[in-house]
């Protein structure tokens, strides 16, 4: 069973890779720069930032045409920023001028009940007390947080109605055979947060939408010089 | 000669490895579904039942391994012989006898159910076992941990391999195999459902008979039969504690309009499930009963609808309600060996 497994998938691989493959890969960035986590950031105006994690979900990534869907992938993928290599999405090389994906976890698979791989519960990436995936996982330090300790926690997630708090992303693109490279600005996201309503949102509800509505303007395409 | 023996035991040698390699399939088993019941909501589909599995499950939730201190099991909040729920303690105990907020709940029927916990904060009866397992106030484990335990066990392995064909061990087939032991506890046997079946000899005394109409009257529309629950949530106008605060079903949605509404329970075993509510602030049923008769304030905001006529019960009323409740008891469930500690 095994054997026939790792032939079938040997075989899978051989045509994809016979029919040409990309890959793409997700950087994160913190004024432009890429994100490090543990480094403390100094802005000009004397505001700092601090993070110690960054995780979050990738899913339903579609390429279009013409506004055609051309492909699309039933995989979850998970970012994070500690292992990113962890995270490698590759697809096929097919002519296209667009793409979107979701950032977390459809309603669906959040009642689909106990799933493995990048969805097991392991991963940190769930609550038990109010089932469901956090779809987003920002934590760190920042003079901006009102808490005493400096400290905020960002997770985002919820599906139910009317808080829903999954987001598409869509971003023009050419496809010219070489990996897709898309940045993603945390001080964009930083920025756009009223700390004055809350430095850690734990929970679904409103706030949890609000702040999820922001991550769709930080994604950006970089050029691939390579 | 010598080569005759040589074959015999180069025989003896392949059948032994072929019979090893080749895997008995676990042994499906049917959930049967009382006649006249609806269909239950669990996805058996997506788990199907096997008797090794169910066995697996059995085995994990009388084992102590999966609390921090291997002290707790499911069973130590969850008894059989209780509806499978913590008897005496309002709120639930766990490790180092530190105290939950909610009382431990009965599982009954739950293939019925479609979400868990009082606040119904559980969807799906697979993912619910990660609650106790992670709780610090009740195993106060990790999954990590767990998976780690069970896969140095002498036993665990080998068990997990019968029922899912790999030794391999990780959240979803620890979660389900809980789930196969968990969703087969179906109470079906009480008075009450021989009563419905019409089996020979067995009718209501004229007191049940009078507690029933009653119930008819007052409770069905919440616990409703064959359940017992519409499995809903409803506000019974419980004041709320101020020490545990708890909101109910808001504190899952956020809707205004779910503030203190709860899980209707299933009143199947009630005799036997006391405290009762989800503070468990009520010893005795009879505490419940007068509570539903004179103590609702109706004028509460969030009462449901149903309770805002006071029932101002009689005495011998009480008692016929009381007499009704108890023909909920299924001794055939509550001593069924099937799901008793697995010797
Ligand atoms: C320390 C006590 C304790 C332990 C140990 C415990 N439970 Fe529970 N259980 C509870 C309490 C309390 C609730 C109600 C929780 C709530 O509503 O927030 C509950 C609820 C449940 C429910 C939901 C029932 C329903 O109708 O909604 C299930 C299923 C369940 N437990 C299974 C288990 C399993 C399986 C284990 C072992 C892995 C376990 N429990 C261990 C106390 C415990
Ligand atoms: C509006 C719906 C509704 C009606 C009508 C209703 N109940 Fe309830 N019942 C509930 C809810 C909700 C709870 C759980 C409340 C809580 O713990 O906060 C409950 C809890 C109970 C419990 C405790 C169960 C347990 O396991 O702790 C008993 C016993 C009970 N009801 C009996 C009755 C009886 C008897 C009647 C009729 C006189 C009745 N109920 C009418 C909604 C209702």
């Amino acid at each position: 069973m095994r054997i026939l497994f790792i032939i079938v998938t040997l075989l899978f691989q051989f045509f994809v890779f016979g029919q040409g493959n990309s890959g793409l890969q997700l950087t994160p960035l913190f004024n432009g720069l890429p994100l490090e986590l543990d480094k403390n950031y100094i802005l000009e105006d004397s505001s700092w930032y601090k993070f110690s994690t960054c995780r979050f979900y990738v899913s339903n990534l579609s390429f279009f045409k013409d506004g055609r869907l051309k492909e699309k992938t039933n995989e979850f993928y998970l970012f994070d920023l500690d292992e990113p290599s962890s995270f490698s999405i590759t697809f096929k090389n097919e002519d296209f001028d667009y793409l979107s994906f979701s950032i977390g976890i459809d309603s669906t698979t959040n009642v689909a009940g106990i799933l493995d791989g990048a969805l097991d519960p392991i991963n940190g990436m769930y609550w038990a007390w109010n089932s469901g995936y956090i779809n987003f996982k920002l934590e760190g330090t920042s003079s901006k947080s009102t808490e005493k300790s400096k400290s905020f926690e960002f997770h985002l997630g919820g599906y139910l109605a009317p808080y829903q708090t999954i987001q598409t992303v869509h971003l023009p693109i050419r496809n010219n055979s070489k990996d897709i490279l898309i940045g993603f600005d945390i001080l964009a996201f930083m920025k756009e947060i009223d700390f004055n309503k809350s430095s850690n949102v734990m929970i679904p509800g409103l706030n949890a939408v609000q702040i999820s509505s922001i991550l769709p303007s930080i994604f950006t395409v970089l050029p691939n010089e390579k | 000669m010598k080569n005759k023996i040589l074959f015999f035991f180069f025989c003896v040698f392949s059948i032994g490895l072929i019979s090893f390699s080749i895997q008995s399939d676990p042994e499906l088993i049917e959930f049967v579904v009382p006649k006249k019941w609806p269909k239950p909501v669990y996805n058996f589909a997506k788990n199907p039942l096997t008797e090794e599995c169910f066995q697996l499950g059995r085995k994990l939730f009388y084992d102590p391994i999966l609390s921090r201190d291997s002290t707790i099991s499911c069973a130590s909040c969850h008894l059989q012989y209780t509806g499978f729920t913590h008897v005496d303690h309002a709120v639930s105990h766990g490790i180092e006898g530190r105290k939950g907020t909610r009382n431990s709940l009965v599982l009954i029927n739950l293939a019925w159910n479609s979400t868990f916990h009082w606040d119904g904060g559980v969807n799906n009866l697979d993912v619910q076992g990660i609650n106790p397992i992670q709780h610090p106030a009740e195993m106060d484990n990790s999954l990590e941990e767990v998976i780690r335990r069970l896969s140095i066990s002498e036993t665990y392995p080998a068990l997990f391999k019968k029922a899912f064909g790999s030794t391999e061990i990780n959240t979803a087939t620890i979660m389900k195999a809980l789930t196969q032991y968990t969703v087969s506890l179906v109470s079906s046997n009480s008075k009450y459902d021989q009563v419905q079946r019409k089996e020979k000899g067995i009718s209501f005394t004229d007191q049940e008979k009078n507690g029933l109409k009653i119930f008819n009257t007052h409770c069905a529309s919440c616990h409703k039969a064959p359940l017992f629950t519409n499995t809903f949530f409803a506000s019974n106008g419980l004041k709320i504690d101020s020490l545990l605060n708890d909101v109910g079903r808001y504190a899952i949605t956020q809707r205004v309009k779910d503030s203190m509404q709860f899980k209707i329970p299933t009143l199947r075993n009630i005799e036997f499930t006391f405290p009762y509510m989800h503070d468990g602030r009520f010893r005795k049923l009879k505490d419940v009963i007068n509570y539903y008769s004179d103590g609702i304030n109706t004028k509460d905001r969030h009462l449901s609808s149903q309770l805002i006529t006071p029932m101002k019960f009689n005495e011998i009323q009480k008692k016929d309600l009381l007499a009704f409740l108890y023909t909920l008891t299924d001794k055939t469930f509550l001593y069924n060996k099937r799901f008793s500690f697995p010797k």
